[in-house]
């Protein structure tokens, strides 16, 4: 079955104040969506409230994956049912080797099926291969002392190793030079499959040029203000995000 | 000394077993004084509701189960209630005069090496368990490293205890130039409803080196008293490996004193508390000469309703000079209910000191690091177990044995899962 992701009338508020005021959204397997849109319009609210992060109170509304909803899951839950998120700020821990915990990781995923050491280890070291990784990556403690584009290859690397039915990447692209830019889109462009959609979520049309969104949604005060095909990133790259306020939705321009 | 002599049947019981007269001279002293001395008083534990004062040694009788415990060392000794269950010992050691005994057995054949040390020592302040441990003493284990001789690979001992009180005591006294690693299990066989006053004592003779190890990991009803002591020659050095993770109410002290110049100890503690376990721990670091050093790195996990008191305390004794000294305490809390004080003392009476100073830090688990790892399909309990092991990395990497180590890891996981 291809994966699907609907999302209905969502309302998410951080400590009562609303965020987001009633996203819809459909991704099937095989899609690549890019929501974008100017700063402090909901769109990291969204990467974290579909992952289930437990400040995001979602008020009104629904997440389904598969037809099921997940709403009130714990992102553990969400993880099993072939979630993913790309972090913007991964989490540092020290301690803790990103081996031992990616292969923590995939034994949860599949919990009936322990991966054997030896299989687990092609694997990661595979895609390592993929998205250009030093071989001791492995051994050095979970993003510990990385540097920015480190972070967000690793999590790129954690995508590879664990494929999910659904990915989201929240601002991927951001603090990368243009060849981690590409070794990323490269990455997320081998793993797209018919089994896999994808939820680009960026500030910058930027990371499109290399990963050809099918839809492209721009999320205004917390609402999906318009939605097109890819040629809407590039009217926003030449004309920014003002005119959408005026023509789209005039209620937002004031 | 009381007035009048208080008559104790048990030790005419160690009379009637033609133990030797000074040591039945200790015990009756211990005895006569226990009459007039009052429990230890930790700042921030109440233990007089423990009993640990009414335990009464029991026969040592064959355990209900046989003890199924077994042991990879090649040197081993595994003990129940302080008699030798088994013992073995690598004809090469045995040759250059390493023993690795029954305390019983020591008090047949070498009573010579054990009169210097056994039950002799007396710290001040003397208070009534240490006294009652003085006075019951019973079986337990002697290592004896003659001088010289190191020993690459591990000993072991393996003490079983259960269904009775308990009073195991273990010596071990290196011999000048001595090396060796001493591993030591404590766990509860049968009923684990006991109490128990065990004592550890090593003597490190001039340049000697001391690795020991002691997991305890008794079952969650012991009640116990578990004081550990070194007296440490010239630069004689000490590692202490301890993890603490048993019992229901636990005092335990851990302490080092540096007796003579040139002599160093660190110590890596780990202390972990769940369901209603209380446990007061205490490392205690006397330098009493001058070029001493030491070092405590101290780490807890607490979890349930559990309730930890951890103490670290320096001392420098006045005319102590250049000495260095350091602490650090950390814990991690994983519960809202659980309890833990870290207590830092350095009490510094000399003004040459090189370096001294503390650290102590208690905290919780970072939600973000969590949800970070749930979100990968990681469930809460091995999401809370990846940041334990994490939090005792900087612990684990410091102990070169892999088994201690593992047994840590596990116990760990045993903690989070109650």
């Amino acid at each position: 079955m291809r994966p699907s992701l609907e999302i209905r009338d969502l309302h998410v508020s951080i400590d009562e104040k609303e965020i987001l005021s009633g996203v819809d959204l459909s991704v099937q397997g095989g899609e690549v969506h890019a929501i974008m849109g100017p700063n402090g319009t909901g769109k990291s609210t969204l990467a974290s409230t579909l992952m289930g992060h437990p400040r995001y109170q979602v008020t009104q509304g629904e997440i389904l994956i598969d037809g099921v909803d997940i709403t009130g899951m714990k992102p553990d839950e969400r993880a099993r049912r072939g979630l993913f998120l790309a972090m913007q700020y991964p989490q540092e821990l020290s301690g803790v080797t990103t081996g031992n915990f990616l292969r923590t990781a995939v034994n949860s995923l599949n919990p009936d099926h322990p991966m054997p050491v030896l299989q687990f280890h092609k694997l990661l070291t595979e895609k390592m291969k993929l998205l250009d990784i030093e071989p001791d990556f492995a051994q050095r403690y979970l993003n510990e002392g990385f540097s920015g584009g480190e972070k967000k290859r690793n999590e790129i690397l954690q995508l590879a190793v664990l494929a999910p039915r659904l990915a989201v990447l929240d601002e991927i692209d951001s603090g990368l030079d243009i060849d981690a830019v590409k070794i990323v889109a490269h990455g997320v462009n081998t793993l797209l499959s018919e089994n896999m959609g994808v939820i680009i979520i960026t500030h910058y049309e930027r990371i499109l040029r290399y990963v050809k969104p099918h839809f492209v949604h721009i999320l205004i005060g917390g609402k999906v203000a318009v939605s097109g095909g890819p040629e809407l990133a590039d009217e926003l790259e030449a004309r920014g995000y003002d005119w959408i306020k005026t023509e789209a939705d005039p209620a937002l321009a004031e | 000394m009381a007035e009048t002599l208080v008559h104790n049947p048990y030790l005419t019981r160690c009379r009637e077993k033609g133990e030797p007269a000074w040591l039945l001279e200790r015990r009756e002293d211990a005895w006569q004084a226990s009459q007039s001395l009052a429990l230890p008083r930790p700042e921030k534990t109440a233990i007089d509701r423990w009993g640990l004062e009414q335990a009464l040694p029991g026969h040592a009788a064959a355990p209900q189960t046989a003890v199924e415990v077994r042991s990879d060392a090649g040197t081993h000794l595994i003990t129940w209630n302080g008699a030798v269950q088994s013992a073995q010992i690598d004809p090469a050691l045995a040759e250059l005069g390493v023993l690795l005994i029954g305390i019983d057995q020591a008090m047949g054949q070498h009573p010579e090496l054990l009169e210097p040390y056994l039950a002799s020592h007396i710290l001040a302040p003397d208070h009534l368990l240490a006294a009652l441990h003085r006075t019951y003493l019973q079986g337990g284990h002697l290592l004896y490293v003659p001088a010289g001789v190191e020993i690459d690979t591990p000993l072991e001992i393996i003490s079983a205890l259960g269904q009775e009180d308990a009073y195991p005591h273990t010596l071990v006294v290196l011999e000048r130039q001595a090396k060796v690693t001493l591993v030591m299990t404590e766990l509860s066989i049968g009923s684990s409803a006991i109490r128990v006053n065990s004592a550890f004592e090593a003597f490190l003779g001039e340049g000697s080196f001391l690795r020991y190890a002691t997991v305890q990991k008794l079952g969650a009803e012991v009640r116990a008293f578990q004081p550990r002591l070194a007296h440490l020659a010239r630069d004689a050095r000490m590692e202490w490996i301890v993890a603490q993770a048993g019992g229901g109410r636990v005092l335990t002290t851990n302490q080092t004193l540096l007796e003579e110049e040139g002599a160093s100890a660190e110590s890596y503690a780990v202390f972990l508390g769940a369901g209603d376990q209380v446990l007061d721990f205490q490392t205690k670091m006397n330098h009493w000469a001058s070029h001493t050093s030491s070092d405590m790195d101290s780490k807890g996990v607490m979890t349930g309703r559990a309730k930890a008191v951890y103490t670290g305390f320096t001392e420098i004794k006045k005319g102590a000079h250049g000495c260095a000294s350091w602490q650090k305490e950390k814990t991690l809390m994983l519960s809202d209910e659980c309890r833990v004080d870290l207590i830092p003392a350095l009490w510094i009476y000399d003004d040459d000191v090189q370096k001294a100073g503390h650290a102590a830090a208690a905290g919780r688990v970072n939600p973000e690091q969590l949800y970070y790892l749930m979100s990968r399909g990681i469930r809460e309990k091995d999401a809370l177990l990846l940041l334990v092991t994490g939090f005792l990395a900087t612990i684990l990497d410091r102990i070169p044995l892999a088994d201690v180590r593992d047994a840590i890891s596990e116990l760990a996981a045993e903690t989070i899962a109650r």
